[in-house]
């Protein structure tokens, strides 16, 4: 052991559910973490969802639960707006290389906000999928954590502009904060860098970009999300009007050999719970769910025959090859083959949702240890790595719902506690 | 179960798709992306998602009498848009070729004209039986000798084998193979109908008549072809081959009736053979260029596109050879006649009734063998297309 009395430290890459999940369990068990997250805010992808399936509840509860757990550990050291640049050494000690970026908001920012009026220049909010627009110094969502406010280096215009600096009534912000780069030594690395949403552009045929009201399985999150860009009015892009169908695209990119050429996993029962919550918002809404087949395994399959039963949801057994804009008034036509049925379907819409999947998202840290990080076929991290203590959780693996992430992660750091403890022997 | 049904799986017609080229049918998980993006399939029963069941199960009896898998055109855009790589283009295509050789009467003959390995026994056939009947004007060991004695007459191929020989020989052939080839189209018209009698949906919607004008019409402009998004060369290598041999087709049709009906009542009123400048003969090269230029196309596609072209067997290559064969052997024909004057060299006396051989044997594989190679899809698809239209399938497009 160390001589601090902490039985090694873990280095966690990735602050989504799975990073933030492994990193509690491993400093909770003794381990000192370094949690390293490219985002200015904790929570990835699960802070970006509007509810969980099956329960329907929102990600924020569970979110909040395990930033309470993270805020009371000592042994936890949170990097946002971090990046891992490089790893060396050797198995027991791993030296890694951190880059951690300019928030150029200090810890004495209270979140008060003032500063957004003064600030002149205007960026398009990722977290709502570009839907919407922040200004340059910005809060990333309601629940962030840390909850201080972030300069866009891209955006802002930097001491030529300037404005915002009087405007902050505690001095919180440094526009001139510079970019640092640290060192830390760790028995054990766990890749927890989730996973990225299949750019739907690439899909030939499903008219994403092309027609204004086709949207993305995450892009309807954040349209449904309290916290989104219209206060969880579930609308149409193009005018803002209400909707009466929804056509779900299933596998949009995935179990395709042209994209993705795994199954995602997860957007069958995305789609079954954005049908739900949309029935909720519009109790006429008629909501058509174009699959190749529905994978809701284990008792998923029971929130299946739910929605199987709501006589307004339509599922068709037939993958939608054609989408097109009909008309001026901004209404789709998906095309598919019922295949039951043995029959042509072309249903118009009010909005089409394609259930874009799960892509690899490894990051690009550069490994100088003699053996790169080992991916499967589809570009998942490999959970066996022939280094000891590289480790790998959550959709960094494969593409898993929330609940899987948890456990997988909870298993990943029981493997780095493993290597510490090792590491303490040696 | 009231309704099961118990499927009768055939093996051998499986491993026969898997063999020809839809080696990559089993990847098939019937996401229906074909039925969709295809131009060409009706919105009742699409295919070609159904045929690819069809096949992996082995149901040979219900592929054979779909006229759907001749209607599609093989452009190959649900090929490349299958998400599994599954290709069912060509997975049709060599289900085509199934059925090519089902209905071959006799069977054997679609058996021996499919297999590439039995192609020189083919050849070998056609030269064979094309020496016997030179054997019939005198014995053949003369004919060798006598061929520069025959360059001094004016009607010089003609002297080797005489007109009425070589219309009698390939009429009697053709016209047998063309039979078997009747017989095929009927049995499979029935198989067609007795599908859809089983199904209760046999409704004539237009008479057989009406649907072969309609569809002689569409072929005429190839619609179906512009239909597919395979782009313009493709249509264009298959509008080349088509109208570049129904030309020579039409003017070998004539030069028999200028030959045996006008001149013989009209008193030589047409100089026979034609001379150059005669519009027939003009036609008849302007179709010779174009079969030409339409096999090299189709050539180049095969070669340079393959995701679109799909897999080429040797069913699709030896029926592309084949025609461009005749067509270039049949303008060196026409040339080396114009070369080899009576007074020139011997040498190019004896290539030019060479080439002119290999030129007969060659038209002999392409006409007589017709029901039986590739070629055949000019009856069953014809015969699909117009039962398509005659029960109103061709009509009810999304």
């Amino acid at each position: 052991m160390s001589g601090n009395g902490s039985k090694g430290k873990v280095l966690v890459i990735g602050g989504g559910i799975s990073g933030i999940t492994a990193a509690i369990e491993a400093s909770e068990a003794g381990c000192e973490v370094v949690l390293v997250e490219q985002n200015p805010y904790l929570g990835g992808r699960v802070a970006q969802m509007h509810q969980y399936f099956p329960k329907l509840c929102p990600p924020t509860c569970g979110l909040e639960m395990n930033l309470r757990r993270l805020r009371a550990s000592s042994r936890i050291q949170v990097l946002t707006l971090s990046t891992v640049e490089r790893i060396a050494g050797s198995p027991g000690r791993y030296q890694a290389t951190i880059r951690c970026n300019p928030r150029r908001v200090t810890r004495k920012c209270t979140a008060c906000g003032a500063c957004v009026a003064a600030c002149p220049a205007e960026r398009p909010d990722e977290f709502n999928c570009g839907m919407s627009s922040t200004k340059a110094i910005y809060m990333p969502f309601e629940m962030a954590y840390p909850l201080q406010y972030v300069i866009d280096e891209g955006t802002c215009r930097g001491t030529a502009c300037g404005k915002c600096v009087p405007a902050c009534p505690y001095q919180a912000i440094d526009l001139e904060m510079k970019p640092k780069t640290i060192e830390i030594e760790a028995q054990a690395v766990i890749w927890a860098t989730g996973w990225a949403p299949y750019d739907a552009a690439k899909i030939e045929g499903l008219g994403f970009g092309a027609c204004r009201n086709v949207i993305t399985n995450l892009m309807l999150e954040r349209l449904a999300s309290p916290g989104g860009p219209t206060a969880g009015k579930i609308q149409r892009p193009s005018d803002g009007k209400e909707i009466q169908s929804v056509a779900f695209v299933q596998c949009a990119g995935s179990r395709d050999e042209n994209y993705l050429k795994h199954c995602s996993g997860v957007c069958c029962m995305a789609s079954l719970k954005q049908s739900r919550y949309v029935r909720d918002q519009y109790p006429n809404a008629e909501i058509y769910i174009f699959y190749i087949d529905v994978r809701s395994p284990g008792r998923l399959e029971d929130f299946y025959a739910q929605v199987q039963k709501d006589a307004k949801v339509h599922l068709i057994k037939g993958k939608v090859a054609k989408v097109h804009e009909d008309g001026a008034d901004g209404a789709v036509v998906v095309e598919a083959e019922d295949a039951l049925s043995g029959r042509r379907v072309a249903q118009k819409v009010d909005l089409v949702v394609l259930a874009t999947g799960v892509a690899p998202n490894s990051g690009s840290v550069r490994l100088e240890l003699g053996g790169a990080l080992q991916h499967d076929e589809h570009g998942f991290v490999n959970g066996d790595q022939p280094l000891a203590g590289l480790l790998a959780a959550g959709c960094a693996k494969r593409p898993a719902d929330v609940a899987s992430c948890v456990r997988d992660a909870t298993g990943a750091a029981l493997k780095a506690l493993q290597c510490c403890v090792e590491g303490s022997r040696g | 179960m009231a309704d099961a049904q118990r499927i009768a799986p055939d093996s051998e017609f499986l491993h026969g798709v898997l063999a020809a080229g839809g080696e990559d049918l089993k990847k098939c998980f019937q996401c229906a992306t074909c039925s969709t993006v295809c131009e060409l399939s009706p919105a009742e029963r699409p295919f070609p998602r159904k045929e690819m069941i069809w096949a992996q199960w082995g149901l040979k009896d219900r592929l054979v009498a779909d006229p759907d898998i001749w209607l599609c055109h093989q452009c190959n855009d649900c090929s490349t848009r299958c998400p599994r790589g599954a290709r069912p283009g060509d997975v049709l295509a060599a289900v085509r070729r199934q059925a090519v050789a089902h209905y071959a009467t006799p069977r054997a003959l679609g058996r021996y004209a499919q297999e590439v390995k039995y192609l020189p026994v083919m050849f070998l056939v056609s030269a064979g039986l094309l020496l016997l009947a030179l054997a019939v004007k005198q014995p053949l060991w003369q004919s060798g000798k006598g061929v520069l004695h025959y360059l001094d007459h004016p009607g010089f191929y003609a002297e080797l084998f005489p007109h009425w020989l070589l219309i009698g020989f390939f009429s009697f052939f053709w016209g047998l193979s063309m039979l078997g080839g009747l017989v095929g189209i009927v049995r499979f018209w029935q198989a067609m109908q007795a599908a859809d009698k089983a199904a209760g949906r046999y409704t004539p919607k237009t008479g057989i008549v009406a649907s072969l004008v309609a569809v002689l019409l569409a072929l005429v402009r190839h619609d179906n072809f512009a239909k597919c998004k395979a782009g313009a060369p493709r249509r264009l290598a298959h509008l080349g081959a088509f109208y570049g041999f129904l030309t020579l087709f039409v003017v070998s049709v004539w030069a028999v009736i200028v030959l045996y009906m006008i001149n013989p009542l009209a008193h030589h009123y047409f100089d026979y053979p034609f001379h150059l400048w005669n519009p027939w003969k003009l036609l008849a090269n302007a179709g010779c260029v174009a079969l030409i230029g339409g096999c090299l196309l189709a050539i180049r596609e095969r070669m340079q596109d393959q995701a679109h072209a799909g897999a080429s067997t040797s069913f699709d290559w030896v029926l592309v050879w084949v025609l461009l064969s005749v067509g270039v052997t049949g303008l060196l024909t026409e040339v080396l006649r114009f070369a080899a004057e009576p007074a020139g060299l011997a040498v190019l006396k004896y290539t030019a009734y060479t080439v002119y051989f290999a030129h007969l044997v060659l038209v002999f594989q392409l006409l007589v063998y017709l029901p039986y190679s590739k070629f055949a899809h000019l009856l069953y698809r014809t015969t699909a297309l117009v039962y398509a239209e005659h029960t109103g399938r061709n009509t009810n497009h999304t």
